[in-house]
């Protein structure tokens, strides 16, 4: 049996920069997930940063803290961060992290595509932000409306920093969802049948089926702005008999179901956590399934929702507002799952647990504004106020990171083979909880006074002043609780309790193996006969028990898979080659994106790099070697 | 004429419901409240509105309050045994289908009939008015009373309506997207470029309603507001007049003065004041000046010192303004200071 190379655990003799090359040419989805994970980390405190300069400017009436250029750029930055690089990425943050374990497989379909899309979405991310280095950022808001972002309103180089850094992340994301989509669909473990697939498993699929559908059309808007404003096209310009609509349009029908490529991996991790903490299976897993396929399908037909008062007249409202609210049918349903998988179970409070149960409450309140504004009429006082910051808040930040700080708590430990701390995650928990209910309820009321979203100052007369104080003094608190979290993730990664093969006595299948798990994941690839695979073997055990296995803390991994569930006799396991190439061509299409604003011969520099890079793909050989696992 | 503000605050108690203090202590004096709806279409959104945040806080109520009951009755105690192993229940399953479905209903029936009820066409006796909204001001043609050279006549940044009569807005902008807001009197309405979009309703009281842009449109995008001033019929008809036989004020020591500043800065290229020679119209229309509310769209209100600040600098006042810096001097600005307060 070879050595094996935990997800982040560094063999004794690595020295520095032989543990950095390994870092750079890993291929690995475990250590691709943790550098996802630590990306997107940062961009989640770099864009919650933005957040607090923003509520320091707005805390006071005609306050002077920002300028209305910085404002404008901050909140612009902000959304675009939280959305392009915190919120759409998190489906590729775990399904790095743990979807090959959950299906069974011992990597993805393309390990170096994998690489490929995290290098590209690293050096997109860098290219997307630019703009604050060369002059200053975007500053037209995340849904960069057009004719607004077209040259003659906005002529500042971050907006084609903008433009050009969301073409090169489109890449990213549909390369990592196709990726996926292949590993789901080619990968599984023998006896894993869709309808046994763990929830979660689903929601990815979901989503990366919508992300392949939903950034074309992004990337199609942003060439057109990019022609509009590099080559003389009219697409936005009316007066040339370009379309003022067309950008909301197009932007749209890839940002509705944007919302859904956002919401889903929560849900998903919602309904793994939920059942492990209360020992209970998920409660309607077949309607789980039809609502998120319904949610996803729906999704594509309301996009104009956002649109109610561009004056689409009353027979388009009256269609998008029906598509929107046959929306709320499936998602009711998802909520009623959930509870009736907690009614009657034996729910453990630990902090994964507080942070989904909280996610779905949060997510209830955001699901009910959204109720309202799909209401044309009341969109009309709702629409771009305050009160729609509210609702997406408590969605993205309620629903999405909430769930998503769940899934760090639950899962994290498996790749590190440390947990965080209880304590501090419970600190964190409730900090997070009371500023989050204190910043962004209040902006219900905000919008209902009128407050239009997007706005640097306001006068005193206004009467927004008082909410708004309490606002930020709750957005701090909010901060206070991620510098625990953050906090806590650095500790426990070296002084956190080791974890254990099964720390939370889960049901699926990633629980079976050491944590951190060999580079292979499975010495022998499982067998599934049932859903919650896991659970069922370790109930099996505990009516038949073989070898010990107790309550709690599975068996070593050996055991687990040498008895009844592994094929017998010695298996080949082939170890995808650590490669360098993802990096550079990703390089490449960085420095070519950067010579699209700079110059020519910074393309032909960019495209020389990704050619060349492409041709050292094709040739290298991409398995490293072929192991054969002892029986 | 405009002192008394109508600010009621009917259904607070309701809104209180939402636990929440500090609405209460702002909502009676917020001038934009949605909640405090003084025109048709304010009203009537305001009754689907509470249909919608009891149906909503129904909903919110009964499933919050079901998730907490869970929560604490079903955490784990030391010494229980395992949970039974639900996998579902198709009936719960169709009920947990149908509950949403009938709320649904509920709230769309209503919501519906009213997106057709605003669509309709406005009544024949609708006051026209075009609104021109332009980076980052307002634009307002009356086009039912014209002025002496049959021009409709214009005033910016303010609009003056007759109270009780429907009034049929066409929106339409001069650069980006912008949305013209009222909340006290209708929803929001976009103003594009190049296309035009509808806007009818009923001021149901005289009074001053604050209003702003709602689509972000540019860097001072949050300084473009504006005021509806509401007037009783007669009132409305004597603004009309005084508008249509608008002439100069009396020219006499600065404000003399701030005329032929005026003509001599440029000021005329880009602002009109009625009845003279001065026929710009890349900026406001000025006639009137001394009686607005606030000064470039409130960027600043209107008070001779303010007047002053923005004369000397537009572009430091509110940034990006499309207004340039003229280099007055400090005797010009005081001579035009003058003379805006001279324009009744
Ligand atoms: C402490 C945490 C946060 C605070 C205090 C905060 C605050 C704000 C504020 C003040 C705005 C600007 C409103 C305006 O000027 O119109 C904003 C916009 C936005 N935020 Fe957050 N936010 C936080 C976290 C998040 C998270 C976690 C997400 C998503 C995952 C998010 C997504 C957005 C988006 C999409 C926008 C809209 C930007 C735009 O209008 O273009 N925010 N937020
Ligand atoms: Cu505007």
């Amino acid at each position: 049996m070879a050595v094996s190379t935990g997800a982040v655990r560094r063999p004794a003799e690595a020295t520095f920069w032989s543990t950095v090359w390994e870092w750079l040419t890993t291929v690995d989805h475990k250590r691709i997930g943790i550098l996802y994970f630590w990306t997107v980390i940062v961009w989640f405190l770099l864009a919650g940063a933005q957040a607090l300069l923003m509520r320091l400017q707005l805390a006071r009436p005609d306050a002077q803290v920002l300028t209305p250029a910085v404002y404008n750029q901050l909140y612009t930055m902000h959304g675009t961060a939280m959305v392009f690089l915190v919120g759409t990425p998190v489906a590729s943050v775990f399904a790095n992290m743990v979807l090959p374990m959950m299906i069974g497989a011992r990597d993805v379909a393309f390990p170096r595509l994998n690489a490929l899309s995290y290098w590209i979405f690293l050096f997109g991310g860098l290219l997307l932000n630019a703009g604050w280095l060369a002059g200053g950022a975007f500053d037209v808001g995340w849904t960069g409306y057009a004719n607004m972002s077209t040259r003659p309103f906005t002529e500042g180089i971050g907006a084609n920093f903008w433009v050009m850094g969301l073409i090169v992340l489109g890449f990213s994301s549909m390369a990592s969802a196709l990726n996926f989509l292949v590993t789901i669909i080619n990968m599984r473990a023998p006896g894993m049948t869709l309808m046994r697939m763990p929830l979660f498993v689903w929601a990815l699929a979901i989503v990366f089926i919508l992300v392949l559908f939903a950034f074309p059309v992004l990337t199609v808007a942003l060439i057109f702005l990019w022609f509009d404003r590099f080559y003389g096209t009219r697409f936005f310009d009316v007066s040339a008999g370009g379309n003022i609509f067309l950008w909301q349009h197009l932007f749209w029908i890839f940002g509705h179901p944007e919302v859904y490529i956002l919401i889903l991996p929560a849900f998903g991790i919602l309904s793994e956590v939920i059942p492990t903490f209360s020992r209970k299976p998920i409660f309607g897993y077949t309607t789980m399934v039809l609502a998120m396929v319904a949610i996803a399908f729906l999704g594509f037909s309301v996009w104009a929702h956002h649109m109610f008062t561009v004056g689409m007249g009353p027979v388009g409202n009256f269609a998008f507002s029906l598509s929107t609210m046959l929306i709320a049918i499936p998602t009711g349903v998802k909520v009623f799952n959930w509870l009736a998988t907690m009614w009657g179970g034996r729910i453990r409070w630990q902090t994964p647990m507080l942070f989904a149960g909280n996610a779905v409450l949060l997510f209830v309140v955001g699901g009910l504004s959204g109720m309202m504004h799909a209401s044309p009429p009341i969109d009309a006082q709702q629409h771009d106020s305050y009160f729609v910051v509210a609702h997406f808040h408590y969605v993205l930040f309620g629903g999405l990171v909430m769930a998503v700080f769940a899934g760090i708590y639950y899962w994290l430990p498996k790749l590190t083979g440390r947990l965080l701390d209880e304590g501090l995650g419970k600190v964190h928990f409730w900090l997070t909880f009371v500023g989050f209910n204190l910043t962004f309820f209040p902006m219900h009321f905000l919008g209902a006074l009128g407050m239009p979203r997007r706005i640097y100052t306001y006068p005193a007369e206004a009467g927004w002043g008082t909410l708004n104080l309490l606002i930020t003094i709750g957005a701090f608190i909010t901060a206070v609780g991620t510098l625990f979290f953050a906090y806590n993730l650095f500790r426990s990664l070296q002084k956190g309790q080791p974890a254990g093969n099964d720390p939370w006595d889960g049901r699926t299948l990633e629980w079976s193996i050491p944590s951190p798990p060999p580079e292979y994941n499975f010495e022998k690839i499982p067998v599934v006969h049932s859903r919650d695979a896991w659970w069922e073997e370790k109930r099996q055990r505990r009516i038949a028990p073989v070898g010990g296995g107790s309550n709690g803390h599975g068996p070593t991994p050996t055991h687990a898979q040498g008895h009844a569930h592994g094929t017998s006799g010695g298996e080949e396991i082939h170890l995808p080659k650590p490669s360098i190439i993802p990096l550079i061509l990703a390089l490449g299409l960085a420095v070519a994106g950067l010579g699209t604003i700079y110059s020519r011969a910074l393309i032909a520099l960019g495209l020389a790099i990704t050619v060349g890079a492409i041709v050292a793909w094709v040739l290298e050989p991409p398995i490293r070697g072929v192991i054969r696992s002892k029986e | 004429m405009f002192s008394r503000l109508p600010l009621r605050c009917p259904r607070l108690v309701g809104v209180g419901l939402f636990l929440v203090i500090p609405l209460l202590l702002t909502a009676c004096t917020a001038p934009q409240n949605t909640f405090a709806g003084q025109g048709d279409q304010a009203r009537t959104i305001l009754g689907l509105y509470w249909l919608l945040i009891g149906a909503a806080a129904f909903v919110g109520v009964v499933v919050i309050a079901m998730l907490l009951y869970a929560f604490f009755r079903f955490r784990h105690r030391p010494g229980a045994g395992e949970p039974q192993e639900v996998h579902g229940n198709t009936r719960l399953e169709i009920a947990w289908f149908l509950i949403p479905t009938i709320i649904v209903l509920i709230v769309a029936i209503p919501s519906w009939r009213t997106i057709f009820r605003f669509g309709q066409a406005p009544p024949p006796n609708a006051l026209q008015v075009q609104v021109v909204a332009h980076q980052w001001w307002w634009e307002f043609r009356y086009l039912n009373h014209r002025g002496p050279d049959g021009n409709p006549i214009v005033s910016g940044n303010e609009l003056y309506l007759p109270v009780g009569q429907p009034v049929a807005l066409t929106l339409v902008s001069s650069d980006v997207i912008h949305s013209f807001w009222v909340p006290r009197l209708a929803g929001k309405m976009d103003a594009n470029p190049g296309v035009t979009t509808r806007l009818t309703f009923t001021p149901h009281e005289t009074g001053t309603f604050y209003g702003q842009c709602a689509e972000f449109c540019g860097l001072s995008h949050a300084l473009m507001r504006f005021r509806v001033k509401v007037l009783p019929a007669e009132e409305f008809q004597q603004w009309v007049q005084r508008r249509q036989a608008h002439t100069l004020p009396p020219l006499v020591g600065d404000v003399q003065r701030g005329w032929e500043v005026f003509q001599a800065r440029g000021c005329n290229a880009c602002h009109t004041i009625d009845g003279t020679s001065a026929r710009g119209i890349i900026g406001p229309n000025l006639t009137g000046m001394a009686s607005r509310d606030g000064i470039a769209a409130m960027a600043l209100p209107n008070t001779p010192e303010a007047m002053a600040r923005w004369l000397r600098n537009p572009p430091a006042v509110k940034a990006g303004a499309k207004m340039p810096n003229l280099n007055l001097t400090d005797e010009e600005i005081s001579a035009l200071v003058a003379f805006m307060a001279a324009l009744k």
